[in-house]
């Protein structure tokens, strides 16, 4: 017990301690970011982040980088969209599309970055472009609204319970996903697959680790996340718009980025990501709140992503020093 | 201690050197003496020293404690190029090496690239490979110097890198191991122009494996252990045995195998064994129950390659039998279920996983067995990892601790260990004892003699030869990727080995082989003019729409149309271009350009001179491009975090800029730079060519060029020579900063505006005209005409869905496309050159 304290605290303290900063100085500063229905309503904004979050911190973890998630949302929302507008299906089975769609969509980039070994950022820069303009040309452009009122009013207003402080149903969902993926990461075959390839390709390669299904399987996964994502966006914002989610992906990366995952691979932690995730998510919401300019805010934002970025990398490195000094030590006494 | 005296004559001196890694002393108060015209052989086991005497001597590091004294003057040698002013060379281990440049380029980098007469700026070439090839010449070496240096073999390296080291007017010389992938001719050449050296007044430092070599050059010989300098002395009069015995410090045979039992059955056996690639040939090898086979040879004879490819990690022609059942084994997997387990040559790049704990980096082959429905059991895993480190005994305080925080010895146990959980039938051991300290070797050849005695069958890989001669019961011996003997360790003596592991061949090998000029298949013509390629693909689109559209697309109009398209593009690309050779990524220029077009357009909205605006823009977007570079440097963080997080920023500050509006209208003396045309061409693409023309003399005919395209391909190899990798990508960074800021300025000339959404997908279009352009993303190659034409292609494609009337919502399809095309290209035709080559030789 107290070791996966002593795990949490020296990993997470120093996002955990910002974000109690957070919660505390917006809320004494604002009576509207006290309110917990205000609070937990503007969570739906964050959803889509989160849920491409989770395999991103995966994917970066392995080395990898997929850019392509906003523009895959983007697709498969029209493809569910095209679906139940021009051929009338029902709305599970335009889901369906939705979801098989950001599947085939991550095959693609899997197969890319595993069978033809394009590096993950040229590929999905590629597919990024791909997506998108599949996305543009199949609906020249226009969304497509009209979408069951019943599947809207999910979107909107569905919360689990009901009260001041019942949650959004999708805020649930993220969160059970979120601890899926961290159990997947720390306690699977899978996970550990993941940051050892990410630490040392071809350590992983002699160690028989089987390096191309790993790296399939993540950025398949990714694809199949977009396609989940793509159906609580078209819940949330009432239609399918071709030019959804741009810059997605970036948002995403900086989560998993301030969330402590090391951007070159080899390690991850996908609570820190969803971590970063609140974190970045309440500080707009605050400075929303107490009236500070849209600018100043993507201008705050920014800066924090590379404070946050170096100072990851600082304590790694002090890290690094403190292990090597412990190495002296059992050095000198086998000498001894 | 002993007072320090300068010996008269002595041209080098080091004293009291003091160096420690992360808290581990390499060296503890080395002195070393060099006179001119001797030969100093500075000899030493892996990991006492060698190596890292040599890197402070010539500048790559620097000394804790201890001076340097240079002909007699204190010296602080701050990197290699200031070491090679002083006239100190040296020829590292390895042979690092840019493999995209070419050979001239290799071994001239550092200093020696001939500068032109009248334009000192800029390299003169034919006289830069003229003063290659003579160095060349001089090794009696034959070869073109202005061929690629990736097409030479180890040995070809380090011969052209100590004629480069040579032809400089070296007055003291430092060869790490120059004669360990040598074939026996060539070492004999080396010796001879050792020797000549040495009349001409030139100090050599030695540093070799090879004793007998060692006596027969030397004047003077240092031998070091455990970062101790343990003796110096003449070398008239030195044995083999007494220079060993300092080495090593004690007896050698720490261990000694126990009586052997008469060998079992065979289990394992390799017949004709082969590799597609002709790195080894038609061996066949047998090992039996209880067996310690060791394979011998030198570096390069094929050992390691050939048991990459039996354990599945290589393609392999022939069989592999266990137990007399031929196994099909086409990966590792499929080799540790058969029950084969390799322990890899190199420990840091094959073996460990460094930051991960000593637990994970034990239980990686065998994951699957550590829980059940693919999770894995915390308490099973422990419960091997405690198991292990006491059978082992495992110097460290937790199983949770980094495995990069144990000593080379604890280490190896560990990857050992690792393998022994998969419970192997045969073991091929690659090198165990490499880079381990003594105390470590004993147990770990006392844990090899036991594995045999429980019945494993195990095949010894070991590039030194006493541990052959102690460990196994038979030895093969592997010399040009061919079995060229087997002999009893008991019997043979270790000179029969070493004589057999030679190359026989008498050939000389030299400089690229046959010597046969790279001309050739059309496939190779291709992959070496890469921008060929993308205006084959601009001609073939051109004519086929000229034919399909005659009236719209062929005219002049459409065509200057295209071309203006492309210029913003292609000079912000070009900029790109010098970024991702050096290694970095920017996916905040199309920021930056919004930004810094709307500062200059303002500025020029307010009356201010247009000269000065496009100064300004210029100046404003080196500083934030600088800017990004220095803060990764210094933060140690990917270029690409930096930059998004500068996206983010830029936005921000433009909007706060502008108010949210858009800045219009921008007076004409400012749209000048880019409206209309000057001489019937569109001032657009002047500017393009302009920059087209700057990039190509810069990566081409300057120093600059050439060494950030040398950072990029080896950043290793760069530091070595002495280049500063950061302050190259800075420059780099700077110069692409000031390309935007010029963007800016063409954008608001051209536009007339300057709107909130100007340059969002901006950086998507440059990175991809960089690719498409033949970029490499993974740095150290890439050409400012290829990006060029990378950006008019993209724009054409363009034109055309415009006039085949395609919704232009289609694009990113074909630009998408093209990306994937460009960078499959460039990943798998050199793929099949080298196929159609080998099939060529054979």
């Amino acid at each position: 017990m107290i070791r996966i304290k002593s795990l949490f605290v020296s990993r997470h303290s120093g996002l955990l301690c910002a974000l109690t900063l957070l919660l505390v100085g917006f809320g004494c500063a604002s009576a509207q970011f006290r309110d917990p229905v205000n609070l937990l309503d503007r969570s739906r904004l964050w959803i889509e982040v989160g849920l491409v979050a989770v395999p991103m911190t995966f994917i970066i973890a392995a080395g990898g980088i997929d850019l392509s998630v906003g523009s895959l949302l983007a697709l498969s929302a029209m493809v569910a969209g095209l679906c139940h507008r021009d051929l009338h299906w029902p709305l599970s089975l335009a889901m369906g599309m939705a979801v098989l769609t950001g599947t085939v969509g991550g095959a693609v980039n899997g197969f890319a970055a595993s069978v033809l070994r394009v590096p993950p950022l040229v590929a999905t820069l590629a597919t990024l472009a791909i997506f998108r303009g599949l996305a543009m040309g199949m609906s020249h452009g226009q969304p497509i609204g009209n979408l069951p009122a019943g599947f809207e009013e999910w979107g909107g207003f569905a919360t689990v319970g009901k009260g001041t402080f019942a949650p959004p149903q999708q805020l649930v969902l993220l969160l059970l996903f979120v601890a899926l993926g961290e159990l997947i990461l720390r306690k699977t075959r899978a996970g550990r697959w993941t940051v050892q390839l990410g630490e040392n390709e071809v350590a992983a390669r002699y160690a028989a680790i089987p390096v191309n299904h790993v790296r399939f399987g993540l950025f398949l996964a990714s694809g199949v996340v977009c396609g989940f994502g793509a159906i609580t966006y078209m819940a949330h914002y009432a239609s399918a718009r071709p030019n959804a989610n741009i810059g997605l992906e970036l948002e995403a990366i900086a989560c998993v980025i301030v969330g402590g995952t090391r951007i070159t691979g080899g390690s991850g932690s996908v609570i820190g990501t969803f971590l970063a995730l609140l974190f970045l998510g309440l500080l707009r919401f605050g400075l929303d709140m107490t009236g500070v300019l849209q600018q100043t805010q993507t201008i705050l934002v920014g800066l924090l992503v590379v404070v946050t970025a170096i100072f990851n990398q600082w304590l790694a490195n002090r890290h690094d020093r403190r292990s090597s000094m412990a190495f002296n030590v059992t050095q000198t006494e086998q000498v001894i | 201690m002993m007072h320090h005296q300068r010996i008269p004559g002595a041209i080098f001196e080091i004293t009291g050197i003091e160096k420690s890694f992360h808290g581990v002393k390499a060296l503890r108060g080395v002195d070393l003496v060099l006179e001119p015209g001797r030969i100093h052989a500075l000899i030493g086991e892996n990991g006492a020293g060698k190596s890292t005497l040599i890197n402070i001597a010539t500048g790559v590091l620097q000394p804790d404690r201890g001076q340097i004294l240079v002909a007699g003057q204190r010296t602080r040698i701050s990197n290699p190029r200031e070491a090679a002013r002083l006239g100190i060379h040296v020829v590292h281990q390895e042979a690092e090496h840019f493999s995209q440049l070419s050979i001239a380029e290799n071994m001239l980098l550092s200093e020696g690239l001939v500068p032109r007469r009248a334009l000192p700026l800029l390299i003169d070439w034919p006289a830069t490979n003229d003063r290659a090839q003579h160095a060349l010449a001089s090794m009696k070496v034959a070869g073109n110097v202005r061929q690629a240096a990736g097409t030479l073999s180890i040995g070809q390296r380090v011969q052209a890198n100590i004629a480069a080291a040579v032809s400089g007017q070296a007055r003291v010389l430092f060869l790490d191991e120059p004669t360990a992938s040598l074939t026996h001719v060539e070492t004999r050449t080396l010796i001879e122009q050792l020797l000549r050296l040495k009349a001409a007044g030139v100090a050599i430092v030695y540093v070799s494996h090879r004793l007998e070599e060692v006596l027969e050059i030397s004047d003077t010989i240092t031998i070091l252990r455990d970062g101790f300098r343990v003796a110096s002395g003449p070398a008239r009069g030195m044995t083999v045995d007494r220079l060993v015995a300092r080495m090593v410090g004690r007896k050698l045979d720490a261990f000694q195998r126990g009586a052997r039992a008469t060998p079992g059955k065979t289990v394992f056996s390799l017949n004709h064994f082969s590799s597609p690639k002709g790195l080894f040939r038609d061996i066949s090898i047998e090992v039996c129950r209880g067996e310690i086979v060791g394979l011998y040879g030198l570096v390069g004879a094929g050992r390691s390659e050939l048991a990459r490819a039996v354990f599945g990690l290589d393609p392999h022609i022939g069989d592999i039998t266990l137990h007399g059942r031929r196994l099909r084994i086409r990966q590792p997997m499929a080799a540790i279920r058969a029950g084969l387990a390799y322990l890899p040559e190199d420990r840091l790049r094959e073996g460990i996983f460094a930051t991960h704990s000593c637990q994970s980096n034990l239980t990686a082959a065998v994951l699957r067995q550590m829980g059940r429905f693919g999770f894995i059991c915390g308490r099973r895993e422990q419960d091997v990892a405690t198991r292990v480190i006491r059978e082992f005994q495992v110097k460290l305080d937790t199983p949770e601790q980094p495995i990069n925080t144990l000593s080379g010895g604890n280490q190896q146990k560990l990857v050992l260990g690792r393998w022994l959980e998969t419970q192997p039938e045969v073991l091929i051991l690659d090198e165990p004892t490499r880079g381990v300290d003594v105390g470590a070797k004993v147990q770990i050849h006392r844990m090899i003699g036991e594995l045999a005695a429980r019945g494993k069958a195990i095949l010894l890989i070991s590039s030194e030869l006493p541990e052959v001669m102690q460990m196994s019961d038979r030895v093969l011996v592997l010399a040009e990727g061919r079995l060229v003997g087997e002999f009893d360790p008991r019997k043979a003596g270790e000179d029969t080995l070493v004589t057999a592991a030679l190359p026989k061949s008498v050939k000389q090998t030299g400089l690229l082989g046959e010597g046969r000029p790279q001309r050739g298949s059309m496939l190779e013509a291709f992959a070496r003019f890469r921008e060929f390629g993308i205006f084959a693909a601009l001609t073939i689109i051109f004519l086929l729409m000229a034919m399909a559209r005659p009236n719209e697309f062929a005219s002049m109009k459409n065509f200057l149309d295209v071309l203006t398209d492309a210029s913003i593009v292609a000079v912000g690309a070009t900029g790109m271009t010098l970024v991702i050779i050096t290694g970095g990524i920017d996916i905040s220029v199309g920021r930056m350009l919004g930004l810094v077009g709307a500062a200059a357009g303002m500025l020029a909205m307010r009356g201010v001179h247009p000269l000065l605006c496009l100064g300004a823009a210029v100046g404003l977007g080196a500083l934030l491009s600088s800017l990004n570079s220095a803060l990764s440097a210094l933060g140690r963080i990917h270029p690409i975090v930096v930059t998004l997080a500068g996206m983010s920023v830029y936005q921000g500050l433009m909007q706060k800029l502008t108010g949210g509006y858009e800045v219009h209208p921008l007076p004409d003396g400012y749209r000048a730079f880019a409206d209309g045309d000057l001489w019937h061409i569109p001032k657009m693409l002047l500017w393009a060519m302009l920059v087209l023309a700057g990039c190509w003399v810069l990566l081409q005919h300057t120093l600059l060029g050439r060494r950030m395209l040398a950072v990029g391909n080896s950043e290793k190899a760069a530091r070595l020579i002495g280049l500063s990798p950061w302050r190259l990508r800075l420059t780099a960074f700077a110069i692409m900063g000031a390309l935007i800021g010029l963007g800016a300025t063409m954008w608001g000339g051209y536009y007339g505006k300057v709107q909130q959404n100007t340059g969002e997908g901006f950086e998507l279009k440059v990175i991809a005209a960089a690719v498409v352009g033949g970029c490499s993303i993974m740095g150290g190659r890439g050409t400012a005409l290829g990006t060029f034409l990378g950006a008019v292609l993209i724009a054409l494609i363009y034109n055309c869905l415009v006039i085949l009337k395609i919704n232009a919502y289609w694009q990113g399809l074909f630009v998408g496309g093209l990306i994937f095309l460009a960078v499959l290209v460039d990943l798998w035709l050199p793929r099949l050159v080298a196929m159609r080559r080998r099939e060529g030789a054979q």
